[in-house]
């Protein structure tokens, strides 16, 4: 069997850049640089959410990255509880080589360890295969439709939220 | 009795000194101060006060002390203790010939300290007096017979010195006292020793048989001692093939190859050994067997590249072994045939960019990924060898839009980009890549470097102190030249040089139109005077920057240069003669390596433009121009060049290279009011650089432009006739050298007497067909005498014309080098348009 080419590794402060670079190649939405950032907060207001983040290598060439966030149980909270994936992407021409497969088993395994039960993500309307590689990998499209749900985007500014969940 | 006082005084002075000894220097200052009290006069106390002031850190203080004790000793008639004492002060200070002096002044004056034989010798290996170390060296080993570091020693001495028979002599005698004793720490060194020997004897053997045959007969001796057992064989081999035992000689070669497939001298060597260099079939026949032997080694596989003819079979070949580096995504792989593109342009890049061009269109990008990338990463370097800059570019776009996370990728848009003279575009991409990972240090440095080729120091700097040590420093310019970081110094010195010239251009735009306002008498001209103090310092500002960075490169090869001493002793000790031997080469060429040269010569840009200002005329001269129109608004002046040096403080900040304790000159600006330019450039540059650099190499032109400014016609032709040795007559620079030559023997040029009729007699030898007789007619048309006698084509030739605007018509000389600009490409375009003409 030949060496599996594909890994992970964390994302560092200093290789931040890449997964920049991945998102803004890939996703037709653009993100403020605050988005990523978030990922290591500076200062003494900075707000401390939870954040599972991994970049995808091929051959040692960062090809994919995830950043999904911990939505914790509070009182109050509208959002549900479970995890979100925020950004999930693989560059074009490396699809089809188990590196989406890994990032996302890699936020199911952290959806365990901090004991959620439901991994949820929103994709665009049009993005038709984004949504089959979900509902292929076990996400159930719950068929309500976010108006506007993107601002800066080229593509549909509308999405559906599909849903994972970890028994 | 003065005699009485004096030994008291001498028991103080012993005190003091064992007080200097154990570093206690303030106590000891103490003590001396209480003799100096009583005798004023005592030079030991003098000196030893002097060293102690040196060693806390005070040296002018200490200078003062030292000069006073000089100035009261009699030549060198002084105690052995004062001395030696003097000698210390001297080499802390650097001052290594006087050194020399003091410590032999005080062995001759009855020191029985026999420790001074080895600074002496030390020192006398610095200042380069060979035969001094020698006489050193040996009273040492004299003294001190039991270290081998002094056998070691008097050997290299003497086989410096040309003694060959007498160093192999020591070397003998001390492997027989050491047989049978060595311990296994020592062995290396022994081997070392050994392999010196023979080193020695074969260099004195020369071509003499049997001279060889007994070099090889040691060699043969000592094998099972060496460790270094490349050398041996690699000289074994040499020895062989001077003999001209070449079967001997290839079985060598081939038993090198079998250690190291990898490199490619032993190869060439082997060819050598065998004859075959000339037989092409012979040589294929080699190279197939040598492949069968190591087929994972490179040389048995590209070499044939370099010579197969048939073309057929060159391209089978250069498929053979290119395609499979694609495949496997090597992202060297265009580095690996470059040499080929080189030596071979005709053939192989038209054959390569078939073969690859053919092999990426089978690529699919989704299935095959990596090879894809590469491939177009190749062949985006091939069309950017090949100068199709467009094409090149689209390939390394195509390479990007498909992996956008490779840095690579964005090193090269950079390179393509910047030879389409798009520096800033170039830079932009560059921080594109670097932005992908910030601990990755070369895409780093390279960023630098790319802003500082845009003249964005500022950004440069901020980027370069990222990996640098900032402790009390706003930015890492101290620490680059704390590490002697010659690569960003002189680059951030040419970025400061092309602001200069922009900057001065600028400068001098505003006061003529200033100057034409104030003719008018039109009030408008108050709202120049601000840009005029401002561009007038940032004019200054950059030049004097520039050169101060040159400078810095200057004192770090200065510092090479310094760094030897410890060696002469440390090789010594630590038994590595070959090394320390080695060491002694390369010290003898540091003044001639590139970064100095081009450090070299960007100075003399700035000091021939300071001789060459300080010829000018007050109306001419820009500064004395600018100051006569501040006089007629000085209130204004006044209010701009208080708020300038306002903001100096914070400039001064972001430009420090040295302690600001240290540095009274941050600005480069003393520097560039140097009375005598010319002699200032000598003494920090062109001196060392002339001593050292071989006939072949050495920049006759520059020589030329040197010698003509310092006004020595005789040596100006003396440069000429060396370039025409080694370039020939007819090349562009010999002939606009020739003929600036003769012109400047005009009747009313400023040159003596003497040295016109040199030249025009030298000249006439070496040029005899140059119509001389036309010199001091206006209506000669050189220029067209240049085209149509000597290359004119040549961009350089044409430029050291243009430096001599006093002798030729220099809008015309202009036009000339527009018309050769269109030839190049646009980064020399844009280089020379912005910062020649």
């Amino acid at each position: 069997m030949p060496r599996d080419l594909t890994a992970l590794d964390n994302v560092y402060e200093n290789n931040l850049g890449t997964l920049v670079k991945l998102c803004n190649s890939v996703l037709p939405v653009q993100y403020p640089e605050s988005f990523f950032q978030e990922l290591f907060p500076k200062g003494k207001n900075a707000k401390k959410d939870t954040f599972f983040a991994q970049l995808g290598y091929y051959s040692e060439i960062a090809v994919g990255g995830v950043k999904a966030k911990l939505l914790p149980n509070k009182k109050g909270d509208v959002l549900p509880q479970g995890v979100y994936i925020e950004i999930l992407v693989v560059l074009e021409h490396y699809r089809g080589k188990g590196i989406g497969g890994k990032l996302l088993s890699y936020v199911e395994t952290e959806c365990k360890k901090h004991f959620q039960h439901d991994i949820y993500v929103h994709v665009a309307t049009d993005n038709e295969s984004a949504i089959n590689w979900y509902i292929k990998h076990g996400f159930v499209n719950e068929g309500n439709i976010l108006k506007d749900y993107y601002k800066d985007t080229t593509g549909s500014p509308d999405c559906y939220v599909l849903k994972k969940h970890i028994p | 009795m003065p005699v009485f006082g004096r030994s008291n005084e001498q028991t103080q002075f012993l005190e003091a000194l064992k007080l200097y000894e154990s570093k206690s220097y303030k106590k000891s200052i103490k003590i001396l101060d209480g003799t100096l009290k009583k005798d004023s006069a005592f030079v030991d106390a003098l000196a030893l006060k002097g060293l102690d002031l040196l060693s806390l850190g005070e040296k002018s203080d200490a200078e003062s002390y030292v000069k006073n004790a000089l100035n009261k000793i009699e030549g060198t008639t002084a105690s052995p203790i004062c001395c030696h004492v003097l000698g210390i002060y001297m080499r802390t200070t650097k001052k290594y010939a006087e050194s020399v002096k003091w410590f032999q002044a005080s062995l001759n004056n009855g020191s029985t300290n026999q420790q001074i034989y080895r600074d002496l010798a030390t020192l006398q290996s610095q200042i380069g007096d060979l035969k001094g170390a020698l006489v050193s060296r040996k009273k040492y080993w004299e003294a001190y017979l039991g270290y081998r570091a002094n056998w070691t020693a008097l050997a290299i001495a003497q086989d410096i010195n040309g003694e060959h028979q007498q160093a192999v002599n020591t070397l003998s005698q001390f492997e027989k006292l050491v047989e049978g004793k060595l311990v296994k720490q020592r062995c290396t060194r022994h081997n070392e020793c050994l392999m010196y020997k023979n080193e020695i004897m074969y260099r004195a053997a020369g071509n003499n048989k049997e001279k060889l045959q007994n070099v090889l007969k040691h060699l043969n001796d000592i094998e099972p001692n060496v460790y270094d057992k490349y050398g041996l064989l690699e000289e074994k081999a040499s020895i062989y093939m001077k003999l001209g035992e070449l079967k001997e000689a290839s079985k060598i070669y081939r038993t090198l190859i079998k250690r190291n497939p990898d490199d490619f001298r032993y190869y060439k060597l082997l060819e050598v050994a065998l004859g075959v260099q000339g037989h092409i079939p012979l040589r294929k026949a080699l190279y197939e067997k040598l492949q069968s032997f190591y087929p994972r080694s490179e040389p048995p596989v590209f070499i044939p590249l370099t010579f197969i003819e048939d073309e057929k079979e060159l391209s089978q070949k250069l498929k053979d072994y290119i395609i499979p580096q694609l495949q496997r995504g090597v992202p060297a792989a265009f580095c690996n045939v470059k040499p080929l593109y080189q030596a071979r342009a005709s053939v192989v890049p038209s054959l390569l960019e078939q073969i690859v061009v053919d092999y990426s269109l089978t690529l699919d990008p989704t299935k095959e990924p990596l090879p894809y990338i590469w491939t177009c990463y190749y062949l985006a370097q091939h069309f950017l060898h090949l100068k199709q800059f467009q094409k090149s570019q689209e390939f390394i776009d195509r390479a990007i839009k498909h992996t956008p996370t490779l840095v690579e990728l964005y090193i090269f848009k950079g390179r393509v980009l910047k030879h389409l003279g798009l520096l800033e575009e170039a830079a932009e991409t560059l921080e594109a890549g670097r932005k992908l990972d910030l601990q990755d240090r070369f895409i780093n440095t390279k960023t630098v470097k790319y802003y500082l080729r845009a003249n964005n120091i500022e950004k440069a700097t901020d980027i370069a102190s990222l990996f640098t040590k900032n402790d009390d420093s706003v930015n890492g310019i101290k620490d680059l030249h704390l590490v002697e970081a010659a690569w960003f110094i002189i680059e951030q010195a040419e970025a400061y040089y092309r602001l200069y010239v922009t900057s001065s251009r600028k400068l001098q735009n505003l006061v003529t139109k200033a100057e034409e306002l104030e003719a008018k008498e039109d009030p408008e001209v108050e709202a120049l005077i601000r840009d005029i103090k401002i561009e007038e310092w940032e004019t200054k500002k950059n030049q004097g920057l520039a050169l101060k960075r040159f400078q810095a490169i200057s004192k770090f090869y200065d510092q090479f240069e310094d760094d030897q001493l410890d060696f002469h002793s440390y090789c010594m000790r630590k038994g590595t003669p070959r090394a320390y031997i080695d060491m002694l080469k390369w010290a003898k060429t540091i003044y001639t390596k590139p970064v100095y040269v081009r450090a070299l010569k960007g100075a003399f840009k700035i000091y021939s433009k300071l001789h060459d200002n300080s010829k000018l005329t007050e109306e001419e001269d820009i500064f004395s121009r600018i100051s006569k129109l501040m006089k007629r608004h000085a209130k204004k002046a006044k209010k701009e060049t208080s708020t300038i040096n306002k903001g100096k403080n914070e400039e001064k900040k972001q430009v420090l290279a040295y302690p600001e304790a240290d540095d009274e000159d941050v600005f480069g600006t003393d520097l560039l009011n140097t009375k005598e330019p010319l002699k200032a450039f000598s003494e920090t540059f062109y001196s060392k650089y002339s001593e050292q650099v071989t006939e072949l190499e050495k920049d006759y032109p520059l020589e030329f432009n040197f010698q003509y400014r310092s006004g020595k016609l005789a040596l100006c032709l003396a440069a000429l006739s060396k370039y025409t040795k080694y370039h020939g007559q007819k090349c562009g620079l010999a002939g606009a050298m020739a003929i600036t030559l003769l012109l400047s023997t005009k009747d009313e040029a400023s040159f003596d007497v003497i040295g016109k009729k040199v030249a025009i007699k030298g000249l006439e030898s070496l040029f005899p067909e140059l119509p001389s007789s036309e010199k001091d007619k206006e209506e000669f048309d050189w220029l067209n005498y240049f085209t149509e006698n000597f290359n004119g084509h040549d961009l350089n030739a044409l430029s050291f014309i243009y430096g001599y605007k006093n002798l030729f018509d220099s809008s015309k000389v202009k036009e000339m080098i527009l018309q050769e600009l269109a030839n190049c490409e646009p980064f020399t375009q844009n280089a020379v348009l912005q910062y020649k003409l």
